[in-house]
């Protein structure tokens, strides 16, 4: 594309400027939404996100555009794509949901794959109780209500 | 995906969440794309966490119910009585899980055939829930005795619901293409060790299946002769993974772009096969002499289908 090296600014909730490549911010899917519905600003304000949050999507988006143009991508790019995924995303729980919920609300999908895997890769393995404390998930049943719905959900917990 | 999404209730948080518990924060579609990457148990778990979770698991695309791996450690005299129960677990998820399903895979005991559970929950999952792609795996213990696996006995037109595309059937025998009747949309068709009188039976059952683009067939015929005819105009996939001794195999396919065949015993004069997109040469296979169980692969390398099968993204 002849507009390949066009800039944009993402204005973050607190009002600091990011400039990206226009392919970098077409990764998040809601910004590309909005240059095809002839938006010819060269600013946007993503209102929702905060700075250091904005700067990591971009970060995971800058990454991800960058092995996307490398000619003939080979087994090795995309091995080194997701050692960085798996690096990028091993941040604590906080950084973790802002992740998500910007990815979300950015659409980013790529990124809100990998942040709904690493929460489910926590949740694996683990007795309720575990993640309760993990995720500070205050348990509001009753002894009684709980065991009802062990109960009802019986099948799941088979020794 | 939106019809899911749409009907899912909002629900009033009228419970109290801890500033700290992000995750219960998560609004329910993003909960539910986390409970995507669970297996149906781990997922189904999370309902005693907290009354915020107890519908969350109830929304997933597709179940995977398995007894399994408790069937594998219960003595052998006491599997009915163990699937039973579990079946009755089973009945209590899939009759709890809520909306509908892209995918269901439902292993069993033969006893489950036998009682009409197998039934009640096919109908469930396909009348209720509209699911496109079902398996059903019935436990065969570890050494497999063909003849007695277990008869799929079945109401006419069990698999004919319009959003069934994909089937997969593992571990039975069938008597007669009844339960086949009226599948005007099935696309797929996976018999997996499966049992059937004869050739012409199956043939009788591939007929019922007018739409069927892909055939996988891995099947034991306890009189090893007649034919075994396929005709189909839709079909663009062929697997013949097992098929023991029959007197003839036919196969019309206009549209068959991939012919893969693992193993198949029957003589190359016997073996007539009409399909125009793929060049196939039968002395390379088809042998009087030698054991025929050399696999072959024959594709229409221009198909969508076989540019997918050699060289997968």
């Amino acid at each position: 594309m002849s507009e390949s090296n066009k800039k944009i600014s993402l204005i973050s909730s607190e009002g600091e400027a990011f400039e990206v490549s226009e392919a970098v911010a077409r990764e998040f899917e809601i910004v590309a939404h909005m240059l095809e519905d002839g938006c010819s600003g060269s600013s946007i304000p993503i209102t929702t996100v905060d700075s250091n949050i904005l700067g990591k999507v971009i970060e995971y988006c800058t990454k991800h555009v960058e092995v996307g143009n490398v000619e003939g991508n080979s087994e090795k790019a995309e091995k080194d794509l997701e050692e960085f995924d798996k690096r990028f995303i091993a941040v604590e729980m906080n950084t973790l949901f802002s992740l998500i919920l910007a990815a979300n609300y950015l659409n980013v999908k790529g990124l809100l794959n990998i942040g709904c895997q690493k929460v489910a890769d926590t949740i694996k393995d683990m007795k309720p109780e575990e993640v309760r404390s993990i995720f500070n998930i205050e348990n509001d049943y009753t002894p009684a209500e709980e065991e009802v719905v062990r109960k009802e959900n019986e099948w799941a917990f088979q020794p | 995906m939106t019809a899911r999404s749409s009907s899912s209730p909002r629900r009033n948080h009228q419970y109290p969440i801890d500033d700290h518990d992000l995750i219960s924060k998560l609004p329910d579609e993003l909960l539910q794309m986390v409970l995507s990457n669970l297996s149906t148990e781990e997922a189904v778990r999370t309902s005693v966490l907290s009354s915020r979770w107890v519908d969350v698991w109830k929304w997933r695309s597709y179940l995977v119910l398995d007894m399994n791996m408790v069937l594998d450690s219960t003595p052998k005299e006491r599997l009915q009585q163990v699937s039973v129960q579990l079946a009755r677990l089973m009945t209590k998820v899939i009759n709890n899980h809520r909306g509908r399903l892209e995918r269901c895979t439902i292993q069993h005991y033969k006893s489950q055939c036998k009682d009409g559970t197998l039934q009640s929950w096919i109908d469930s999952v396909t009348g209720l829930k509209h699911t496109k792609d079902l398996t059903l795996i019935n436990y065969i213990p570890a050494i497999r005795h063909y003849k007695r696996a277990n008869l799929l006995s079945l109401h006419p037109y069990t698999f004919s619901h319009h959003s069934l595309s994909s089937l997969s059937l593992c571990g039975f025998s069938l008597i007669g293409p009844d339960a086949f009747c009226k599948c005007k949309n099935l696309k797929t068709l996976n018999l997996i060790n499966i049992v059937i009188s004869q050739a012409s039976v199956l043939s009788g059952v591939l007929a019922a299946f007018s739409s069927l683009e892909v055939i996988v067939l891995n099947v034991n015929f306890l009189t090893p002769r007649g034919v075994l005819k396929i005709e189909n105009n839709n079909l663009k996939f062929l697997q013949l993974s097992y098929l023991n001794e029959i007197d003839r195999m036919e196969v019309y396919a206009t549209c068959l772009d991939v012919l893969d065949i693992r193993c198949i015993k029957v003589k190359r004069d016997n073996f007539i096969l009409v399909a125009p997109n793929i060049e196939v040469n039968k002395n390379s296979w088809l042998d009087n002499h030698s054991r025929n169980d050399c696999p072959h692969l024959y594709c229409n390398v221009s198909s969508f289908l076989a540019q997918n099968l050699l060289h997968p993204s």
